[in-house]
C-alpha cells in the first residue's frame, strides 16, 4: 500500500514539474527519487504522470482527432503517437531514477 | 540484470532521449518538447477549443474596436478609424492563419529552407532569382509614409506582431510544432511580398518564350498561328460590334522542320521559370466574372458575380471579413491573408471582382556579358555597363549557410544564366507600384465611376475589374500597366538585349484599356479571354490567350436570361455545361460516321461513337460519359500535334494544349498536321485521326475504369479536385473532392486538379445590398478547428451562404454569434 501511495506521489510530482517547467523535470525528479527509493517505480510513475496529463488535455480539446492528424503526418498508427509520450516519460524516469540509485550506492559505499 | 549493466543502460537511454530532445534529428522535431503533454504538440488540441474572446489589449489602437464573429467564423469589425480596423484585422488573421502568413512570405523571399530544410533550397534559389523580394523591399522604401497604403500595412503588421508577441509556445500552431519552429515577426513590407507573389502567379508567363519554343519545334510560320496574338474565336470582354462569338479561322501552316537544340535551350529557360511557380495548365486555370444591368434582372437591381480561380489550398488563399468604420468604410468580402483591406467584395453602394487579364507584361532579353562564367558587365549599344550584384545566402533551420548565390541585375531586371547564355527580364511585377493603396481606395468608392477612377493607378497583375453599383451601372475594365514596346509593339518574342532600342517606352494610356461602361447588351462577362476584338482595338496586349469557351458559355446563358436572379447567378457558378464540348464533340462523331461510310469502322469505334453520342455534354460528378470525351481529346492532341511534343520529355508543354488549336484543326480536313509522321507511306486524314483517337480513348477507359455504366466512369471519381495543405501534408489535406466542372467549363478542373474557384460571390445591388459567397476551405488555419475545411462540401456542391452585412453589432441575430472580442487601446511598452 505504501509503495502505491509513493508511486502516486512521484507521478504527481512529475506531472506538476512537467506542467510548471517542462518535460525535462521528469528525469530530474526521478533522479532525486532514485537517491532514496527503488528506481523501478519511477517508470510506472512517469507513464502514469504523462498519461494523466494527456487525459487532462483530452478534456480541453480534441486530442484523439489530433492524434489522427499526427498519425497521418508522421505515418504511424494513432495509438502509437498517443502512447509515445507516456512511454518517453516512463523511460526517462526509469533512466533518471537508475542514475540516482547509482549515485546513492556510490555514496553508501564511500560512507 | 547487474547494477552496473542497469546503470550503463539507463545512462545510454538518458543520453539518447536527452540528445533527441535537445536537438532535431533530421526532419523530426525535438522529442521531449514535442511529446510534452502540457507544452508540446498536444497543447494544440486545447488551443483549438472555442475560447470566449473577451477583451484584448492592443497597442496602437486609438479607440476600442468591437469584433463579432458570426456562425461562419467571419469577423465583423466595428472600428472608429480605418487604421484601427487594419490593426485588428492583422491580429485576427495572425490568430487564424499564422503559418500561412509565414509560409507565403518565405516562399516569395526564398527563405523556405530556414523553415523546411535543404529539400526546398532549389525553390528558394528560383524565388530569389526572380527578384520579387528585392523589388518588394525597393517598393517599400519608395512608399510615401503618409499614404493610406503605407500606414495600413504598418498598422496591419503591428496587429500581427501584437498577436505573435502575446503567444506562449504552447499556443504555436500545429505546423510550427511539427517543424519545431517559432513564428517570425511580420514586417510591413511582407504585405508587398504577397502582392509580388500574386504577380508571379498571375503575370508570370511570357508568350514570347512559348512562341519561340514552338517556333523551334515547328517553324516560325506555324508558331505565329499556334501562339497567336489574336484568338481565332473572338468573344471579347469588351462587347464587340459583332454581338456574339466571331470566328476568324485561318489555315494552320504545316509544321516545319524542328530545331531540336534550340528547343532544348528554350525548354531549359522555361524550366527555370517553372521552378519558381510550377507549370501552367491551361485546362484547369480560369477565373470568371459577370454582371447584369437592372434592365435584365427580375428585381430591377444590378447583379454581380465573382469567381476568381487560383490555387486551392488549406487554409484557403482568402480570408472573409467585414470592416465597418462609420463615415469612412463599410466593406465585406475576402482579403488576402497578409494584406490589409478587402480585395474582392462589396460595400453599401457597389460590388467588384476580378479575373486575370493575362496580358504580356514580361519580356526576356539575351544579354552579351563580359565573362560567361561570372559576368560583372553587360553590353548595351556598344557600351559596357556595370551589373548590379547582390549576394544571397541561403540558410537552413539552424542558421547554417547552405549555399551562396550572386544575383545579377541589368537596367531591365534580374539576369540569370540559362544553358550557355545570359538572359535578363523586364517585368511589371518588379516595377514601382502601389496595389495596396489602390485596393484600399477602390473599396471606399460609392459609384462604379469612382471605382474605375481609383483603379487607374493600378499596375500589376493586369486584371479585368468588374464593378456594379446601386445606381444600376455595370462596368468592366482590363486595368494594369501594358508596356509599350518599339516597332510593331509586340512582346511575344525574346529580345536582343544588346540594343536599348528594344526597351519599353512607357505604358498604354488608361483611355486605351479595354473596357465598357453601361453596355447596351445589358450584361458583361470576362473569363480570361482576349479582352478586346482586334477589329475594335488593335493594340498589342498579349498573345496565346486561353480559349474563350467559358466566356461563350457564360454569355450564352446571360443572353438567354431576360430576368436574372441571384439564385440563377449562384447556379451559374457551377453550371456543368461546356462550349468546348459543344464545339469538339461533333467533329469526333462526324469522323466516326465518315469512317462508317467508308467501311473503315470497327465494333470498337461504333461503340465509342454510340457512348459519346449519349453524352449530354455535362460535367456532373455522376456523369459517365465525360471521361470518354476527355480521353478522346487527349488522344487527338497527342496524335495530331505530335510535332509539338517536347524533345526528351515525350510530352506536350501544357501551354500548347490550347483547345482552340484542336478546334481550328478540325475545320481543315486535309491539314498536314493530321498526318502521322511515323507512317511515311500513308497520309492520315482528320477523320482517320479523330476516329482513331475515339477508339483508343474507349480502349483506355475500359481498361482503366471498367464498365461504361459502372461507377468507375463517374466523372467525380475519375476527375476529382485535390485541396492540399500549404505544406502538402496529406493528412492535413482534403483530396478527391468530386466537383461540378471539367476542363474549360465555368468551374474548370484539371485531372486531380489543384486549381479552382477560390471564392464564389454573388451580390445584388438593391436598396439593401445582399450577397452570397463561399470558398473551398474555412476561416481557420488550424487543421483541428471545425472551421478548417467546413465549407468544402458546400463549395463542391455549388452552394453558397448568404453573407451577413450588419450596419452595427446589434444587427447580427444573437443565434448567429459565435464570439465577441473587444479590443482595447493599450500604451505601447516604452
Amino acid at each position: 500500500m505504501r509503495i502505491r501511495w509513493e508511486a502516486i506521489g512521484l507521478a504527481l510530482a512529475m506531472a506538476v514539474g512537467t506542467a510548471l517547467a517542462g518535460w525535462w523535470t521528469v528525469p530530474l525528479v526521478a533522479m532525486l527519487w532514485g537517491l532514496r527509493r527503488p528506481p523501478g517505480l519511477a517508470l510506472v510513475s512517469g507513464l502514469v504522470a504523462w498519461s494523466a496529463l494527456l487525459a487532462w488535455q483530452a478534456t480541453r480539446g480534441p486530442v484523439r482527432e489530433l492524434a489522427d492528424r499526427l498519425a497521418g503526418v508522421l505515418s504511424i498508427p494513432w495509438w502509437a503517437i498517443l502512447a509515445a509520450g507516456p512511454l518517453f516519460a516512463g523511460l526517462m524516469a526509469w533512466a533518471g531514477a537508475e542514475l540516482g540509485a547509482a549515485v546513492a550506492r556510490r555514496r553508501a559505499a564511500a560512507g | 540484470m547487474t547494477p552496473k549493466l542497469r546503470l550503463a543502460l539507463s545512462a545510454l537511454l538518458l543520453l539518447l532521449l536527452g540528445a533527441a530532445s535537445a536537438r532535431r534529428l533530421g526532419p523530426a522535431p525535438r522529442l521531449g518538447p514535442f511529446l510534452d503533454p502540457v507544452h508540446g504538440v498536444w497543447a494544440v488540441a486545447a488551443a483549438t477549443a472555442p475560447r470566449p474572446g473577451g477583451q484584448v489589449d492592443l497597442p496602437g489602437l486609438t479607440a476600442p474596436v468591437r469584433v463579432v464573429l458570426d456562425d461562419r467564423a467571419v469577423p465583423h469589425l466595428f472600428a472608429t478609424t480605418e487604421l484601427d480596423a487594419y490593426r485588428v484585422l492583422g491580429w485576427l488573421v495572425a490568430r487564424d492563419r499564422l503559418f500561412q502568413l509565414e509560409l507565403q512570405t518565405r516562399a516569395t523571399a526564398g527563405t523556405l529552407s530556414e523553415l523546411l530544410g535543404p529539400a526546398v533550397l532549389a525553390a528558394d534559389r528560383a524565388s530569389r532569382a526572380l527578384g520579387l523580394a528585392d523589388a518588394a523591399e525597393r517598393k517599400f522604401a519608395e512608399l510615401d509614409p503618409a499614404s493610406l497604403g503605407a500606414r495600413a500595412i504598418t498598422a496591419y503588421a503591428e496587429g500581427v506582431n501584437a498577436y505573435i508577441g502575446g503567444l506562449r509556445s504552447r499556443d504555436f500552431p500545429l505546423e510550427y510544432r511539427l517543424l519545431d519552429a517559432r513564428p517570425q515577426r511580420w514586417q510591413p513590407q511582407h504585405s508587398l511580398y504577397l502582392f509580388g507573389r500574386m504577380g508571379q502567379t498571375l503575370a508570370g508567363f511570357d508568350p514570347g518564350l512559348v512562341r519561340e519554343e514552338v517556333a523551334a519545334l515547328v517553324g516560325a510560320a506555324a508558331a505565329e498561328a499556334i501562339v497567336a496574338v489574336n484568338s481565332p474565336i473572338q468573344e471579347p470582354i469588351q462587347p464587340s460590334r459583332h454581338g456574339g462569338p466571331r470566328e476568324e479561322i485561318r489555315v494552320l501552316p504545316p509544321p516545319g522542320p524542328p530545331d531540336t537544340a534550340r528547343a532544348r535551350a528554350l525548354a531549359a529557360l522555361r524550366a527555370v521559370e517553372e521552378a519558381a511557380r510550377g507549370p501552367r495548365d491551361v485546362g484547369a486555370l480560369g477565373s470568371n466574372n459577370w454582371a447584369v444591368a437592372p434592365v435584365r434582372t427580375a428585381a430591377g437591381h444590378a447583379l454581380l458575380a465573382g469567381d476568381p480561380h487560383l490555387q486551392l489550398t488549406l487554409p484557403s488563399i482568402w480570408y472573409e471579413v467585414h470592416l465597418s468604420v462609420p463615415g469612412v468604410l463599410d466593406v465585406a468580402g475576402v482579403a488576402l491573408p497578409g494584406a490589409p483591406g478587402v480585395t474582392i467584395g462589396f460595400n453599401r453602394d457597389l460590388a467588384w471582382t476580378f479575373t486575370n487579364t493575362g496580358a504580356d507584361v514580361l519580356d526576356f532579353y539575351r544579354e552579351e556579358v563580359d565573362d560567361a562564367a561570372a559576368p560583372r558587365r553587360y553590353r548595351v549599344d556598344g557600351t559596357w555597363r556595370d551589373l548590379r550584384l547582390k549576394e544571397e545566402v541561403y540558410r537552413g533551420p539552424g542558421g547554417r549557410a547552405l549555399a551562396v548565390d550572386t544575383l545579377r541585375f541589368t537596367h531591365r531586371g534580374p539576369m540569370r544564366r540559362v544553358g550557355g547564355s545570359w538572359v535578363s527580364r523586364r517585368w511589371t511585377v518588379l516595377e514601382a507600384s502601389a496595389e495596396n493603396d489602390v485596393f484600399l481606395q477602390a473599396a471606399r468608392a460609392t459609384t462604379a465611376e469612382e471605382w474605375l477612377r481609383a483603379m487607374e493607378a493600378y499596375v500589376v497583375p493586369t486584371q479585368n475589374g468588374l464593378v456594379a453599383d446601386r445606381n444600376g451601372t455595370i462596368a468592366i475594365r482590363s486595368s494594369g500597366w501594358y508596356p509599350l514596346r518599339p516597332g510593331d509593339g509586340r512582346g511575344d518574342r525574346i529580345f536582343d538585349g544588346t540594343s536599348s532600342a528594344v526597351d519599353w517606352q512607357g505604358a498604354l494610356p488608361v483611355a486605351r484599356y479595354p473596357g465598357a461602361v453601361r453596355p447596351s447588351q445589358g450584361f458583361l462577362a470576362s473569363a480570361n479571354q482576349q479582352p478586346v476584338d482586334p477589329r475594335d482595338n488593335p493594340a498589342y496586349l498579349g498573345a496565346d490567350w486561353p480559349a474563350p469557351w467559358r466566356a461563350i458559355h457564360i454569355n450564352r446563358m446571360l443572353r438567354a436570361e431576360p430576368a436574372a436572379t441571384p439564385d440563377r447567378m449562384r447556379a451559374m457558378h457551377t453550371d456543368p455545361g461546356s462550349a468546348r464540348a459543344d464545339a469538339l464533340v461533333p467533329p469526333f462523331l462526324a469522323a466516326a460516321a465518315a469512317q462508317e461510310r467508308s467501311g473503315a469502322a470497327d465494333e470498337t469505334l461504333r461503340r465509342a461513337a454510340r457512348l459519346l453520342g449519349e453524352w449530354d455534354r455535362q460535367y456532373d460528378p455522376a456523369n459517365r460519359r465525360a471521361i470518354l470525351f476527355e480521353l478522346s481529346v487527349e488522344e487527338a492532341f497527342r496524335r495530331a500535334l505530335d510535332e509539338l511534343i517536347l524533345p526528351d520529355s515525350g510530352r506536350h508543354n501544357p501551354s500548347y494544349r490550347n483547345s482552340q488549336l484542336l478546334y481550328v484543326l478540325t475545320r481543315d480536313s486535309a491539314s498536314a498536321w493530321w498526318d502521322d509522321r511515323r507512317t511515311p507511306s500513308h497520309r492520315e486524314s482528320r477523320d482517320e485521326v479523330l476516329a482513331a483517337s475515339l477508339r483508343a480513348a474507349l480502349d483506355t477507359a475500359l481498361a482503366r475504369y471498367g464498365d461504361p455504366d459502372g461507377p468507375g466512369w463517374a466523372w467525380g471519381t475519375v476527375w476529382p479536385t485535390d485541396i492540399w495543405h500549404l505544406a502538402r501534408m496529406p493528412a492535413l489535406s482534403v483530396r478527391g473532392v468530386p466537383v461540378r466542372g471539367g476542363p474549360e467549363t465555368i468551374a474548370p478542373a484539371g485531372r486531380r486538379g489543384t486549381h479552382g474557384a477560390s471564392w464564389r460571390m454573388v451580390v445584388e445591388l438593391g436598396p439593401e445590398v445582399r450577397a452570397w459567397g463561399t470558398y473551398p476551405g474555412g476561416q481557420s488555419g488550424n487543421p483541428l478547428s471545425p472551421f478548417y475545411a467546413d465549407r468544402i462540401p458546400q463549395w463542391a456542391a455549388g452552394g453558397s451562404d448568404e453573407i451577413l452585412f450588419p450596419r452595427d453589432p446589434g444587427d447580427i441575430p444573437p443565434g448567429r454569434i459565435l464570439d465577441t472580442i473587444t479590443f482595447q487601446p493599450r500604451e505601447r511598452p516604452r
